[in-house]
């Protein structure tokens, strides 16, 4: 009851969509690549090889799609609904694993999933972290098995270590950092059975390869590219230490008593004085210490005590570079390979919550059992037990009271999609041509985007903390009048857009195919900020300054999302001279094929998405590799003349195709004789 | 060398013990910053502490929980830095108690072996 209490917008209809989660439109959807490719046509293009969640963010979605649910059900069927049982689940299975005689065990499941930190990630739309969060403690818990059955090497641990390794396949898809802290934890889980000298070092490098190489193996389609390639997918700058200690929201007592920093607003860096009803909670779980003396199976007393070490080592990597020893953590990041991916410490709370979600049943059903037992008459320790169990419960709701009460915002409350935002979509889809829409500062939630008019934010080139090509180098000094409401040391939104004033900033945006400039109705007040809040005075500026750029023409499309046309812009492919594109056609987001009338060689063919030197085109067998254009744009050089067909692909694309048949070969053989070996059981 | 040193710690134990509560109330009620060398250094007067007068764990958990007591009082008086304090020493002394439950236990396991 208390799920469908806190997480009644689940289960009701109306948008969800909130923080990082998207909105899509079924256009949309339909116009999801049906597999992996490593050029996304988002924004102007780009390379990632970490496309390791294409399984679980794009193949159901657009499968779905395709079956005619609409996205409210999508959302739901393919993220939020999933979360719930798998959570519960997998806490109560870990528990049961690790303590199999203890009592009180819909406790862990209740602690797992009614903590501070899942509801902030899951307010906040982090879908793929809170699946992976959800299916961390059966990861944990199934390696624990293989690691203690190291003792016995018989069939049934293959097809476990072949389980294992599928779903830790599964939780790398929904987010590889939180499948890394889960691996932290299986390793100290090991360096601690390492001193037992009962294990056999042999089995136990089986029951443990086995897994690891299946992951590996089922996530080959994007490995191989990585380790061939080895280009980066994202920002180096991503990686400063800086950042790790920007992100350090968290303090020390946050941590420990498992209080996310942003609790209940879930408004990004407002951090809340402490509260002191959770200085409790660490209390209730490193008692477990107290009573964990007196346990006579050696088995569960080491698993008490690694528990509460995880809950420690959690505790002091989710505060980050804040004291005591901020330094460690910031050497960590600089120095340990796969630690610099995380720059916000907060997702070490996973130990945290995993530690917890075993310390606080079990001191609660040892404080619950020495009440039981106590020389009291039988009425009074009946009455005893029962006050004790509700004094818990009703504390535990107390820490979750805002969900409770509803005051939590986010994928906790449903949404409405503007109808000026169905009026755009309408707008852009009746226009079947390829172009872009530039957002100023960015897309809004509900803004339409297909692989035919994807989006560009003016955010991601100018702000006041970044700067990149091509409209940096536009930017001029901006008259003084323009931001004058705006906040000191706030962002002023209008003072970014100085690149407009650049004459040549119009022949730019046509190179890039973009035809429309939009200025979003900020519906959810999520965009145009002042001092943490909506400020419609920014978007007003906004508005007023793009309307004195003379080369762009108001488009009245809707009353309250401002469209403005740039004149000739250009198609995806176009020739910088005077031959023609006859036609162009987009077999997948790596490959075109594009016919050609050349009258006066040489020409030089541009396509509109950002450079990458992986991008070639093959004319008459011979290959041509791309050159810069604008100094940022794709463009080949043609010799031939006459009616030409070209075909552009990304050459890179190769080794995703090779390493899906390996991915493809390791799910059908390790799915296939789990599901023989289990019908021959059944027989 | 080493034995000297033993020598030295167990003959002196009693004011290692004093010098390491002085210091303890020291840095959570008057040092007005965390001094991450402070803490090394009272860390490792406890441990030589535990090991000189051969503490069980337990001793450990009690003064985390007393030091997580100081930080749930001084919560209520808006002594951020003494709460703070209270948490970083329970946080300590959990991990010099866990440690020393860890070495027990693997202890006790080779001796049945």
């Amino acid at each position: 009851m208390l799920i469908f209490w806190i997480f009644r917008s689940w289960f009701g209809l109306g948008e969800i969509s909130s923080g990082d989660t998207g909105f899509y439109f079924l256009e949309t959807l339909k116009s999801f690549p049906g597999f992996p490719y490593l050029w996304s046509y988002n924004a102007l293009g780009s390379y990632s090889s970490l496309i390791y969640f294409f399984p679980y963010l794009i193949l159901p979605l657009r499968l779905l799609s395709i079956l005619g649910f609409s996205w409210v059900l999508i959302e739901r069927m393919a993220w939020y609904w999933p979360f719930l049982p798998l959570s519960l689940f997998s806490s109560y299975y870990l528990y049961k694993l690790v303590l199999p005689k203890a009592k009180l065990r819909f406790l862990a499941s209740f602690i797992y999933l009614f903590n501070t930190y899942i509801l902030m990630i899951v307010g906040g739309g982090q879908v793929s972290i809170f699946l992976s969060y959800a299916i961390a403690p059966l990861v944990l818990g199934l390696f624990i098995q293989l690691i203690n059955d190291s003792k016995t090497n018989d069939e049934w641990l293959i097809k476990k270590a072949l389980f294992t390794g599928m779903i830790l396949a599964v939780q790398v898809s929904f987010e590889p950092r939180l499948a890394f802290i889960t691996l932290m934890a299986v390793g100290g889980y090991l360096l601690l059975q390492l001193f037992n000298s009962k294990l056999r070092m042999t089995s136990l490098a089986k029951n443990l390869g086995i897994p690891l190489i299946v992951t590996f193996f089922l996530h080959f389609y994007w490995l191989l590219p990585s380790l061939i390639l080895r280009k980066a997918s994202f920002s180096p700058t991503f990686t400063f230490g800086g950042w790790a200690e920007f992100l350090s929201f968290g303090q020390f007592s946050d941590s420990l008593s498992l209080l996310h920093p942003n609790w209940p607003e879930n408004i990004f860096g407002k951090t809340y004085f402490f509260r002191p009803e959770f200085l409790l909670l660490p209390i209730l779980a490193f008692s477990t210490l107290l009573f964990s003396q007196r346990i006579k199976n050696l088995v569960q007393k080491k698993n008490l005590l690694f528990f509460a070490s995880l809950g420690l080592m959690g505790a002091f990597l989710a505060k980050g570079t804040n004291p005591p020893f901020g330094e460690v953590y910031l050497w960590l990041f600089k120095n340990v390979p796969g630690m610099n991916l995380f720059r916000d410490a907060s997702k070490f709370y996973l130990l945290t919550a995993l530690s917890y979600s075993i310390l606080i049943p079990f001191s609660l059903s040892e404080i619950h059992k020495r009440l039981s037992t106590k020389n009291l008459l039988f009425s009074t320790k009946n009455y005893l037990t029962r006050i004790f169990l509700l004094l818990v419960f009703c504390y535990l709701l107390l820490l979750i009271k805002p969900a409770i009460g509803g005051e939590l915002n986010g994928t906790f409350k449903t949404k409405k999609i503007p109808h000026d935002y169905l009026v755009l979509k309408e707008f852009l889809i009746s226009q079947p041509e390829f172009f872009r829409t530039f957002w100023v500062p960015k897309q809004q939630r509900f803004g339409f985007h297909s692989n035919n008019h994807p989006v560009i934010s003016s955010e991601s080139f100018s702000t006041d903390t970044v700067c990149l090509e091509p409209f940096c180098s536009f930017r001029v000094e901006m008259p003084e009048n323009w931001g004058e409401k705006c906040f000191p040391n706030d962002r002023c939104y209008v003072r970014e857009l100085s690149f407009f004033l650049n004459p040549q900033t119009e022949k730019v945006l046509a190179a890039m195919a973009i035809k429309y400039i939009i200025v979003p109705f900020d519906s959810e007040g999520e965009i145009f900020m002042a001092e943490r809040q909506y400020n419609h005075q920014q978007r007003e500026e906004v508005e007023t300054f793009l309307e004195t750029i003379a080369w762009l023409e108001k488009v009245e499309v809707t009353e309250k999302i401002a469209v403005y046309q740039v004149s000739d812009y250009q198609d995806h492919f176009f020739l910088a001279d005077a031959s023609v594109v006859k036609s162009i056609k987009m077999i997948n987001p790596t490959k075109y094929l594009v016919s050609l009338e050349i009258d006066q060689p040489p020409a030089t063919l541009v396509f509109s998405e950002t450079y990458d030197e992986l991008w070639q085109m093959k004319i008459d067998g011979e290959t041509i590799s791309s050159q810069l254009y604008l100094g940022f744009l794709n463009s080949f050089f043609i010799e031939q003349t006459g009616d030409l067909e070209v075909m552009v692909e990304f050459s890179g694309q190769q080794y995703v195709y090779w390493g899906g048949i390996v991915s493809l070969l390791t799910l059908l053989l390790s799915g296939g004789y789990l599901v023989f070996s289990f019908r021959q059981r059944k027989a | 060398m080493l034995k000297r040193a033993k020598k030295l710690v167990l003959k002196h134990k009693v004011y290692l013990l004093g010098i390491f509560c002085l210091g303890l109330i020291w840095d959570i009620f008057f040092n007005p910053q965390i001094f991450d060398l402070a803490v090394l250094i009272l860390m490792f007067l406890w441990i030589l502490t535990v090991f000189s007068f051969k503490f069980e764990p337990q001793a450990s958990f009690v003064l985390a929980a007393v030091s997580y007591g100081i930080s749930f009082v001084f919560q209520f008086f808006d002594k951020e830095m003494i709460m703070e304090k209270g948490a970083s020493w329970f946080f300590l002394f959990l991990l010099v108690g866990l440690v020393q439950a860890f070495v027990r236990g693997f202890s006790k396991n080779e001796k049945r072996h």
